[in-house]
C-alpha cells in the first residue's frame, strides 16, 4: 500500500467502520508481535494490544498526517502501553513466558498454542531477560532495531525522538547489554 | 567480531512471530461494535480540541494586552514625573501648560508640552493681578510649546526644543486671501482703523502632537495645515487681532489689546 492510499483509508476509516476494519487487519499482527517481543507474556500482550487497538480508535480523530505512518503512530501508542504497563507493575525481572491460566475469553487452544510457540524461543527468551533489566527507555529501542529490524529514521518516527537521539539510545543500550551479557566462550 | 558483539547476535537472534485468531477476531469485533460510539465522542473532544486552544489565546493575548497597557502608563508617568523636574518643564506647567503627547522609543520618551492660547479675557485677568504692568503686558501671551527628551536609564531630561517652530507656516497666497477675506469684512472696516497697519499674518496657533516614524520623533499640527489665519494690526501701540477662517471666507472675531503704560 502506498502512503496515499494509507492516508486514503485512513480519512475513510474516520466515518466507516470497514474502513477501520481494514487497518486493524493490517496492522494487528505487526504490534501484537511488537508487543510480544516487548514483555514475552502470551496474555499481558494481548492485553497490551487491545488497550492499544482501542486508544488508537478513541483517538483517530486526532490523527493527523505528518509524514508519520498510521502503523508508527499504532507502535507509539503500544510503547506508551507498554512503559505504562512497566511503570505500574515495576516490573525488574523476566516477564518470560508463565504458565499460569490462560483468559478465559480466548479458545484455550489458541493460548495453549501461542505460549508453546513462545516457549521454544530460547535464545529469544534469555536475550530479552537482559534486555528487561535496561531502563525503559533502552530496551524500546534494542527492540526496535534489533528484533522489529526498524531502520533509525522509523524508531525516531515511532518515539518521537531526533534520529541523533535514537542512535545515542541505541549505542548506550548495546553498551549496557554488553555490560550484562557476556559473550560466551570468555 | 568481537567488536561486533551483541549486535551481531540481537540482529541474528531468532524471535517469535505469533498469531492468536481468537484475540484478532474478538478485538476486531468489539473495536468495530464501539465505532459509532466512539465517533459521536470525537466530535465533542474535536469541538474542544478546537475551542480551547483559541479560548487559551484569547485569554493570554488579553493579559499580554492588558500588561502592556499597564506598562505603558507607567512609563508614561515616569516620563511625565522625571520631565516635571526640569525646570523650564516645570515653568510652562506652572503658566497653564500640559502634558499633550508622549511618545516612548527604547529607553528614551519625548513628551510635547504645551500652553493653550491666551484669551483676551485671561490676558486682562492677568494685567489686574500684576502690581507693575510692563508695557506689553496686556498683549496676549504668545502660546508656547516645548519637546522634551527624557531618559529613563539616568532619569534626566536630556534636551529640550522649542516646538512652536514646528507649526506650518501659511504660504504668500494664502497670506494674500487672509488679507482679501479681512479687508471685505464690514466688521474689519468697523472695528480697526484704516490707519491700522498690518504687523503679521501668521496660522492661528493650534494644538499639536508628536508623531513617531521609527526612532524619529517629530511635531506636527493635530489638524495637518491650518485653516485659519491671524491678522495682526497696529496702530499708535494699541493691538487688533483678526481671525480669519480660511474655509469658509470670513473674519471669526477680532480682538483688541490696549497697550498700558508703565
Amino acid at each position: 500500500m502506498t502512503l496515499n492510499e494509507e492516508k486514503e483509508l485512513i480519512e475513510r476509516a474516520k466515518k466507516d467502520p470497514d474502513a477501520f476494519g481494514v487497518l486493524y487487519d493490517l496492522n494487528y499482527s505487526k504490534i501484537f508481535n511488537y508487543i510480544l517481543k516487548r514483555v514475552a507474556n502470551i496474555e499481558i500482550a494481548q492485553d497490551i494490544t487491545s488497550e492499544t487497538f482501542l486508544k488508537a480508535l478513541k483517538n483517530l480523530w486526532k490523527f493527523r498526517w505528518k509524514n508519520v505512518s498510521f502503523s508508527a503512530w499504532l507502535y507509539r501508542i503500544a510503547s506508551h502501553e507498554i512503559a505504562n504497563f512497566f511503570r505500574s507493575k515495576k516490573v525488574t525481572v523476566s516477564l518470560e513466558f508463565s504458565a499460569e491460566p490462560v483468559s478465559s475469553d480466548n479458545p484455550l487452544s489458541d493460548i495453549l498454542e501461542a505460549q508453546e510457540e513462545l516457549k521454544k524461543q530460547t535464545d529469544f527468551l534469555i536475550v530479552h531477560k537482559k534486555i528487561l533489566q535496561l531502563p525503559v527507555k533502552y530496551q524500546e529501542v534494542v527492540t526496535l532495531r534489533f528484533f522489529e529490524k526498524k531502520q533509525i529514521k522509523e524508531i525516531a518516527e515511532i518515539l518521537g525522538k531526533r534520529e541523533g537521539t535514537i542512535k545515542s539510545l541505541l549505542h548506550r543500550g548495546v553498551e549496557r547489554l554488553k555490560a550484562i551479557m557476556p559473550p560466551t566462550g570468555q | 567480531m568481537k567488536e561486533e558483539y551483541p549486535i551481531k547476535n540481537l540482529e541474528d537472534i531468532s524471535v517469535p512471530e505469533i498469531e492468536i485468531p481468537s484475540h484478532r477476531r474478538k478485538l476486531r469485533a468489539v473495536l468495530l461494535g464501539s465505532f459509532y460510539k466512539e465517533r459521536r465522542n470525537w466530535g465533542v473532544f474535536s469541538l474542544l480540541w478546537k475551542t480551547v486552544p483559541v479560548a487559551s489565546l484569547a485569554i493570554i493575548l488579553a493579559v499580554i494586552g492588558i500588561n502592556n497597557f499597564s506598562v505603558q502608563n507607567y512609563n508614561f508617568a515616569r516620563a511625565a514625573e522625571i520631565a516635571s523636574k526640569d525646570p523650564q518643564v516645570k515653568s510652562l506647567i506652572e503658566r497653564g501648560g500640559i502634558i499633550k503627547d508622549t511618545k516612548i522609543v527604547g529607553s528614551k520618551a519625548y513628551l510635547l508640552v504645551q500652553t493653550p492660547r491666551e484669551t483676551k479675557k485671561q490676558s486682562e485677568e492677568r494685567i489686574g493681578m500684576l502690581s507693575a504692568p510692563s508695557k506689553n503686558a496686556a498683549l496676549p501671551r504668545e502660546p508656547e510649546a516645548i519637546l522634551a527628551e527624557v531618559d529613563f536609564k539616568d532619569s534626566k531630561v536630556l534636551k529640550i526644543e522649542d516646538a512652536n517652530s514646528e507649526v506650518v507656516p501659511l504660504s504668500d497666497d494664502e497670506k494674500e486671501r487672509a488679507r482679501s477675506i479681512a479687508n471685505k469684512s464690514s466688521e474689519t472696516k468697523e472695528v480697526i482703523p484704516k490707519e491700522a497697519q498690518i504687523q503679521d499674518i501668521k496660522p492661528v496657533y493650534t494644538q499639536l502632537k508628536l508623531i513617531r516614524k521609527g526612532n524619529l520623533v517629530t511635531v506636527a499640527p493635530e489638524s495637518g495645515k491650518e485653516n485659519k489665519a491671524l491678522i495682526i494690526y497696529k496702530k499708535n501701540g494699541n493691538k487688533w487681532e483678526s481671525t480669519i477662517n480660511m474655509e469658509e471666507e470670513r473674519v471669526e472675531n477680532i480682538d483688541f489689546f490696549e497697550e498700558t503704560e508703565k
